[in-house]
């Protein structure tokens, strides 16, 4: 049966398809006429983007949910400020992959290595946001709270809506700690950044390479500003830690540097 | 296990070395440098204070070590572009499956590709400022190969994957390992080339059958060890003539 998503999306080799006639299929395939459009638009990256754009991107609009969540943290002015920014990407994958993990205890969807793959991403996202809020302490400061996150339903259905999304949530995260790093002030900092931003980089190769894309498309990775980030994430926010807490404002922090 | 070679017996000439003599003492700058972070930071759980943090900011900026890192990444990327083009052409490629080779076709030409893009860099910052990179004579044309390889790395499957696993995460571990240590353009090109090593080492330890992503954070190595580890293939930019980067 030929994919009706194969217009919009990336093909997966057929070696790597669950070749089904089920309804659920069915379904979680058409969803992907959307689904791909979706999570194109939210989260493509343009090769144009480049680094010379990373610290003024003021002539986007930033949606009203992304300034909710973010907030001060799209102008650090200090480390703690940085780290708190990739503490809410790595809620957010970390969350990605809790759900697709449970979605898929209930209901298998996902074939051959992808489940163990996910429980493993899931576990090494969970590390980073432990180490990332425990990074922040230790400066200082004080860890943002977890925003409520949506993501694309199919992602939870289908495993190939799920290895794109999942491509593509990566490949953002990977732009942007490489977009922040000369914005980093403190050498140890910049050090414990890169070791995470090396892993997501492992995770995007893994997660191409299950999709049957190739692991390396470009021999060099492509940073992201911090607008950027914030604009291509803002759809997957349904409302930001501080309005599900009670408090006015995100957390901005400041501590050591 | 691997052939163990000396780097100053690996034929190079050592006036066509990558690391000239002001390149040397500078290293050994590198080393001081990167040893007295490596004693300001310990490895106290919870990193230096503010004020180490200073300190070893204030060393590196004052010794300005970009160009000796990057002329370190520099032969990395020729060590890793040598051993995969070789790869491609030796016996135990034609035996590999389809998605083997073409990992080790997509790494060699990556790794081409980190080549020149650290040459670019490279003529870039020697025509901004004297006190660029060094040895802007040894143009990677004129070059001599001076990099070796164990017996049957390129006719013995297991041998091959060995020894690209083996070069490839001593280089990635290095690049973390010195990430703190450069700067602005240099950080951006290092830390974009490091990333996709690191996509190289999973797809390797992926294909060979290994945990891809053993950890959730990556390792890093200092220069010295690496140069060290990397000098069996002839590699000199850490390890020549008993200069060492840390």
């Amino acid at each position: 049966m030929e994919s009706p998503c194969n217009n919009n999306v990336e093909t997966i080799p057929e070696t790597n398809m669950e070749e089904t006639n089920s309804r659920r299929d069915t379904i979680a395939q058409a969803g992907l006429v959307a689904g791909g459009l979706m999570i194109g638009s939210l989260l493509g990256r343009t090769k144009a983007a480049h680094a010379d754009d990373m610290m003024n991107n003021s002539s986007m609009m930033m949606p009203p949910i992304a300034t909710a969540t973010f907030g001060s943290l799209l102008m650090p002015k200090s480390d703690v400020d940085i780290l708190n920014f990739a503490l809410i990407l790595e809620y957010l994958e970390a969350d990605f992959y809790t759900r697709a993990v449970q979605a898929h205890a209930t209901r298998p969807y996902l074939i051959g290595k992808v489940p163990a793959l996910a429980q493993k991403l899931r576990d090494d996202e969970n590390a980073h946001v432990l180490a990332i809020q425990q990074r922040i302490t230790d400066l200082g400061g004080t860890p943002v709270g977890k925003p409520t996150f949506q993501f694309p339903s199919e992602t939870f259905i289908s495993p190939v809506a799920f290895l794109q999304f999942a491509a593509t949530l990566e490949q953002t995260g990977v732009g942007a700690y490489l977009g922040a790093a000369p914005m980093i002030k403190r050498g140890d900092v910049l050090r414990f950044a890169a070791s995470i931003f090396g892993i997501e980089t492992r995770h995007t190769s893994m997660i191409r390479f299950a999709g049957g894309y190739l692991a390396a498309p470009d021999a060099l990775e492509s940073p992201l500003s911090l607008n950027e980030v914030a604009m291509r994430v803002a759809p997957l926010i349904l409302a930001p830690a501080a309005m599900m807490s009670g408090d006015t404002m995100p957390a901005t922090t400041t501590g050591a540097m | 296990m691997f052939e163990q070679k000396k780097a100053a017996d690996n034929g190079a000439m050592p006036e066509a070395s990558e690391v000239a003599l002001p390149g040397r003492r500078r290293l050994i700058a590198v080393g001081a440098a990167a040893g007295a972070a490596g004693l300001l930071l310990g490895n106290s759980p919870i990193g230096p204070t503010p004020g180490h943090a200073d300190l070893v900011r204030s060393l590196r900026n004052f010794l300005h070590l970009d160009p000796i890192v990057m002329n370190f990444a520099f032969e990395m990327e020729e060590l890793q572009k040598e051993f995969f083009h070789s790869a491609i052409l030796g016996s135990a490629y034609d035996g590999l499956q389809g998605r083997e080779k073409n990992a080790f076709n997509l790494m060699a030409r990556e790794d081409m590709e980190h080549f020149e893009a650290i040459k670019k860099l490279r003529a870039r910052t020697s025509n901004k400022n004297s006190g660029g990179f060094e040895t802007s004579n040894a143009s990677s044309s004129r070059r001599p190969r001076f990099f070796n390889f164990p017996k049957d790395a390129f006719n013995n499957r297991a041998k091959m994957f060995a020894t690209a696993l083996d070069i490839k995460e001593t280089s990635l571990f290095a690049y973390h390992g010195v990430v703190d240590l450069v700067h602005k353009d240099h950080l951006m090109l290092a830390a974009a080339i490091a990333g996709v090593e690191g996509r190289h080492v999973a797809l390797l330890r992926e294909l060979n059958g290994m945990d891809p992503i053993p950890s959730a954070f990556e390792g890093s190595l200092g220069a010295q060890s690496a140069g060290k580890h990397l000098s069996r293939y002839g590699f000199n930019g850490g390890g020549r003539d008993g200069v060492t980067m840390q």
